[in-house]
């Protein structure tokens, strides 16, 4: 058995120290080289300027608070999930998924027509109020970047600990009730607790996430005032083509990261097994209230739906509606027309192949990566130290500007390799911190002496994973197959370096569309992309349906 | 086991994309070119210009994408010798390049502005506010009037630290107010600028999306409006500043090792290429005999253009960098 284990673990560590360690060490070794010499200098000069630390400052501040929101969001949207059965419950879920495919430029684009001073709810406000001013001013400030990133990361927040919530046995909360305590003592003291590993799991995902966001905090917070680490080491590594400098910096927001993961470790180690899974063979049908009935507890579940459906289904909306109008001739006004959708069809294959391409190399590094993670669970479970638990989170945190240039080493080593399964393989490392902080959680409540008994009983290593624990981890793998899939369908960078700019995906069309000017082409295509997400999410909200019945 | 199978599934994504595109054979007759991507695909003038070039001299042309200008640059330099490429295209004046990557002995291109002795420019552009003419009436006539009140969160600027158009418009401060005085104009207009973007992407579609009447661009942006929408409301602003230039250059390579076709193909690129250069990336010409659409004729042409000094760029850009960053 140890022998099977420690030879799981070669694997991975091989997959990550080749896809990952090797190409990041490779460039990140530029902070020590100046003048292609060994130096420390570099790295005393970006410490000891006050502007590089107040940088940091911010993009800690900024993350930290965006995490605070999706999160507080999150842990309402799943609340609500889990306690309640409505109507088109499975669709609203499904709906909560989608903004994490979108590529960040189509996200600022949906956010703009939405949102915007010339937008859909402005223009709708200005002819309810009759007047000529916007009426909610909110983008291009500090709010704006807060609402962005909650828009992004609250499919996040809601599909981590919906999963466990779901999963949860809630006769814990019934007994305590009958013990005396109101719901929200209840909540608070029983089921809180429960969901305190997968809260802080979401969380520190989340965090890294908005650590690294560029464009939407540039665009819609409004300027440099809103600077973080990443556009520092954007404009050191492309502009002033000082790739030691953007080393030196994306070192020190690793070794930040690292500090702050590190932290986030030690609180889920603590929440842990707290509860195991339900083990008993007569499972009770999981009671949820049905809001059928009228008064202030319906209401307010529905005023949440809704008003969080407005928020996530507006920007989302604008895109797919924004496709459609098109101001041909000097006349003002757009018009309703399919040219965009005729145009970016006509152009050979190039959609279809992108989209071809695109879902292929999502569905195989999705599996790739809950594979390893699974894998990666086993070990980290057991394992004594967070070594390796904290670097497989490091992709989040890398700079995709240094990734580039390190998958960009990658390319001429593993030329041989087709260009898809290249892609395929490094989307599989970026998800893998998603499919991991998924299935971690679930993994580390499994109980032990369910296993050992099957093994106990004649089954075989093998066969006890899975009849026994698959089952029980069911929700999140599917979680974390999604998740792999969106981030795969949505990535552009690494893509752009590995394809040789020949390669084409659904992002990076995107990406050229908007480079050309062509903005409804672009909402054209971004619409597919929703609806190829709104697909895949579908998809797992049906298996998982039929695995539950 | 669960090993087994992650390496099926390696397999079968082999398998499954068994229908790749094959590799590339080095022909005997051939030349590299590596460019930034929007050279390639269905909207770059590469394609085109690549398969004429074919035709005309029967030299096999690979074109490498590399993502930005600003990768191509470092990929070079990273290939040391061993890079592949003969021809380096997509290089902006803005960008601090390591000139000894590139040939200087370029006596076939003495009639062009060779920059630095090794950058032959191949295309150049002109910057310029551009007013949705639908949305405002009154135009500012200088950077100056941008501090207006009647301006405020009416115009989007673009960050010089992330993008080349960025960087032209903190060039083009310089150049009107000085390096003592360009701090000044930008702590002016500071709040009265709707937003200050990342890249002209995201800058120019909040414009067309009407969020702001005014935008930094081009003076041939006007262009595009005119060819693919038939519209006339987009109209780049004659400023009284005066207006600052900027150009592409390709370069070959002094590793190269076809230099007979990659002058060839460079000669092709000044001459038969540059209609569709011009038309795919809307900017002008280097050969002023090669007839444009009429759609050109919506660009402005500012009496005043200055082309900024490169080596004062190349001296002093980190420094007045680090000095804007710090008024925010």
């Amino acid at each position: 058995m140890k022998r099977v284990e420690s030879r799981s673990i070669s694997l991975a560590f091989i997959f990550m120290l080749g896809l990952f360690i090797v190409p990041m060490a490779f460039t990140l070794s530029n902070a020590f080289i100046v003048d292609s010499r060994f130096s420390l200098s570099a790295l005393a000069k970006v410490a000891a300027n006050p502007y590089n630390l107040r940088i940091l400052g911010f993009s800690l501040l900024q993350a930290f608070l965006s995490s605070l929101l999706s999160l507080s969001l999150g842990i309402i949207g799943s609340y609500v999930l889990a306690a309640y059965s409505f109507r088109l419950k499975s669709l609203v879920r499904v709906v909560y998924s989608v903004p994490f495919v979108l590529p960040s430029i189509l996200v600022v684009l949906g956010f703009v027509i939405f949102w915007g001073n010339s937008g859909f709810l402005n223009s709708l406000l200005e002819r309810l109020l009759g007047t000529d001013e916007p009426v909610i001013k909110v983008l291009y400030s500090f709010p704006a970047i807060l609402m962005a990133h909650a828009f992004y990361n609250y499919p996040v927040a809601v599909n981590i600990i919906s999963s466990t919530w779901e999963a949860m046995d809630n006769r814990v909360e019934m007994a305590a009730s009958s013990l005396g305590a109101g719901r929200v003592k209840a909540f608070l003291t029983v089921t809180l607790p429960r969901l305190k590993a997968s809260i802080i799991s979401a969380g520190s995902l989340i965090f890294l996430y908005c650590f690294t966001s560029f464009a939407i905090i540039l665009v819609l917070g409004g300027g440099p005032r809103f600077t973080t680490m990443e556009v520092e080491i954007y404009r050191k590594a492309k502009l002033s083509m000082d790739i030691s400098s953007a080393s030196v910096l994306c070192l020190f927001s690793l070794v930040i990261c690292l500090l702050v993961l590190w932290i986030y470790n030690r609180a889920q180690r603590k929440a842990k097994m707290i509860e195991s899974f339900e083990i008993s063979s007569q499972k009770l049908p999981k009671i949820k209230k049905s809001l059928h009935k009228r008064g202030l507890e319906a209401f307010l579940v529905y005023s949440f739906i809704i008003l969080s459906l407005i928020y996530i289904l507006g920007p989302l909306a604008s895109i797919f509606l924004r496709a459609f109008l098109s101001s041909s001739s000097r006349s003002a006004s757009r018009i309703l027309s399919l040219k965009a959708y005729e145009k970016i069809f006509s152009a050979g294959s190039a959609s279809l192949l992108a989209i071809a391409n695109s879902s292929l190399i999502a569905l195989a590094s999705a599996i790739m990566s809950t594979l390893l993670a699974l894998e990666l669970c086993a070990f980290i479970t057991k394992a004594r130290t967070a070594a390796l638990e904290l670097v497989s989170m490091l992709p989040m945190v890398v700079s995709s500007v240094m990734l580039g240039l390190g998958y960009w080493m990658l390319s001429r080593y593993m030329g041989f390799l087709d260009k898809r399964v290249l892609i395929a393989l490094s989307h599989t490392i970026l998800s893998l911190p998603f499919a991991l902080r998924t299935l971690l959680p679930a993994y580390r409540s499994l109980p032990a002496n369910l296993r050992n008994a099957a093994l106990t009983l004649g089954a075989d290593s093998r066969k006890a994973f899975w009849q026994v624990h698959f089952p029980l981890l069911w929700p999140s793998v599917l979680a974390s197959l999604l998740f792999g899939f969106a981030i795969s369908l949505g990535e552009l960078n690494a893509t752009l370096m590995l394809g040789d700019g020949r390669l084409v995906t659904v992002p990076v069309l995107l990406y050229r569309l908007i480079g050309s000017y062509d903005y409804q082409s672009a909402c054209a295509l971004g619409s597919i992309l929703i609806i190829v997400s709104l697909m895949a999410f579908g998809l797992g909200e049906l298996l998982k349906r039929r695995r539950h019945a | 086991m669960k090993r087994i199978i992650i390496f099926a599934i390696c397999l079968l994504a082999l398998v499954g994309s068994a229908i790749a595109t094959p590799v590339t054979e080095e022909q005997a007759s051939s030349v590299t070119v590596y460019a930034y991507d929007s050279f390639l695909g269905e909207w770059g003038a590469g394609e085109s210009i690549a398969k004429a070039f074919e035709e005309k001299t029967g030299i096999k042309v690979n074109l490498v994408g590399c993502n930005g200008a600003s990768e191509l640059v470092q990929r070079i330099a990273y290939e040391g010798k061993d890079c592949p490429a003969d021809i380096a295209l997509g290089i902006s004046d803005s960008m601090l390049v390591d000139t000894s990557l590139f040939a200087s002995d370029l006596d076939a291109f003495s009639g062009y502005d060779i920059d630095q002795g090794c950058l032959i420019p191949f295309d150049w552009g002109v910057f310029a506010f551009e007013a949705d003419t639908q949305k405002i009436q009154s135009m500012p006539k200088s950077l100056e009037d941008l501090a207006k009140p009647e301006y405020k969160g009416k115009f989007i600027l673009i960050d010089p630290r992330t993008s080349s158009v960025g960087l032209g418009l903190l060039l083009w401060t310089i150049d009107a107010f000085g390096p003592d005085g360009y701090l000044s104009w930008w702590r002016s207009v500071k709040d009265n600028a709707l937003t200050i973007a990342d890249s002209w992407s995201s800058a120019y579609g909040l414009f067309t999306e009407g969020e702001a009447p005014l935008v930094i661009t081009y003076t041939t942006s006007p262009v595009y409006h005119v060819m693919w929408e038939d519209t006339t409301r987009y109209q780049a602003l004659e400023f009284t500043n005066g207006h600052i230039k900027t150009t592409e250059y390709c370069a070959i390579l002094k590793s190269s090792r076809n230099r007979a076709n990659a002058e060839l193909f460079v000669q092709f690129l000044l001459n038969e290429g540059q209609e569709s250069l011009a038309v795919a990336n809307t900017m002008f010409p280097v050969n002023e005999t090669v007839e444009l659409p009429p759609a050109f004729d919506y660009a402005l042409r500012p009496s005043r253009i200055v082309s900024f000094d490169r080596q004062k760029i190349v001296d002093n850009l980190d420094k007045w960098i680090a000095d804007w960053e710090k008024i925010w």
